[in-house]
């Protein structure tokens, strides 16, 4: 009995021995391709193999690049409107077109105006003044100087250019329009 | 929110007041108000004028510019 033991043993030692050198081997082989896979910066699976990569594992580099804002300058209302002024011998003459936005036709009417000041005298013309202002409570208010020019008679004037030009296109708004307060 | 520049009409455009925000329901009244500017109305940007309760957000769109005007300028012959 103790023979065959003794045997028995003899055989089970060096197979152990056999085994586990054999796993050794087998895992020195294998962890080159992990530390490979790892260092590339992709997933490997369990046998050692690069995952399907999710996103690419080079870095996008995004440069900021460096933004031009132009931002208006403050300018006046007639600046804005596209009107000149000129200036002599204490008299500044602002010259350019009165707009009015026409609802029925969705276009932009402009009629030719000027504008002249001396000290606190407000001239204020209009080339050619659309029919529908007859029919505007202040129609009279455009006397007629010479073809084809009008001049706006003030109740309360206006300071400078800027009012001058509002009030008139108000006017000729609510006349081609036929909207405003007293229509 | 809409963002809006009110500027003072004769002002030559050393008036203006950038970057007013105004929220759903604003009124011309209350930008007016809030800006000091008591007895202007502001000048609607397709001609006329806003009425002093009318809808300021629902009329303008986001960065324009609205002159302010004395409202006290009236034309008589």
């Amino acid at each position: 009995m103790l023979a065959g033991k003794k045997n028995a043993m003899e055989y089970l030692i060096p197979a152990l021995f056999l085994f586990l050198l054999m796993a050794v081997i087998g895992l020195l082989l294998r962890e080159p391709r992990q530390r490979t896979a790892a260092r590339a910066g992709g997933a490997v699976n369990r046998a050692g193999r690069p995952a399907p990569a999710l996103a690419s594992h080079y870095t996008p580099v995004v440069i900021p690049r460096p933004v031009l804002t132009v931002a208006p300058p403050p300018r006046a209302l007639w600046d804005e409107r596209g009107w000149q002024r000129w200036r002599k011998d204490g008299t500044t003459l602002y010259v350019g077109e009165y707009r009015v936005h026409e609802r029925k036709s969705r276009q932009v009417r402009r009629f030719p105006g000027y504008i002249r000041i001396r000290g606190h005298e407000i001239e204020t013309y209009i080339a050619s003044p659309p029919p529908a202002v007859r029919h505007h409570p202040k129609g009279p208010c455009f006397q007629y100087v010479d073809d084809p020019w009008f001049r706006l008679h003030w109740h309360r004037p206006p300071r400078n250019a800027d009012e001058a030009i509002l009030y008139v296109e108000q006017v000729l708004h609510e006349a081609i329009n036929d909207t405003g307060p007293d229509r | 929110m809409k963002r809006i520049v009110i500027a003072v009409a004769g002002s030559e455009g050393k008036t203006e007041y950038r970057d007013v925000q105004i929220l759903p329901g604003t009124q011309a009244r209350d930008v007016l108000d809030r800006l000091g500017l008591a007895g202007f109305q502001l000048a609607r940007p397709d001609g006329g004028a806003f009425g002093h309760t009318d809808d300021l957000y629902e009329a303008v769109a986001d960065g324009q510019k609205i002159y302010a005007t004395k409202a006290d300028v009236e034309a008589g012959c």
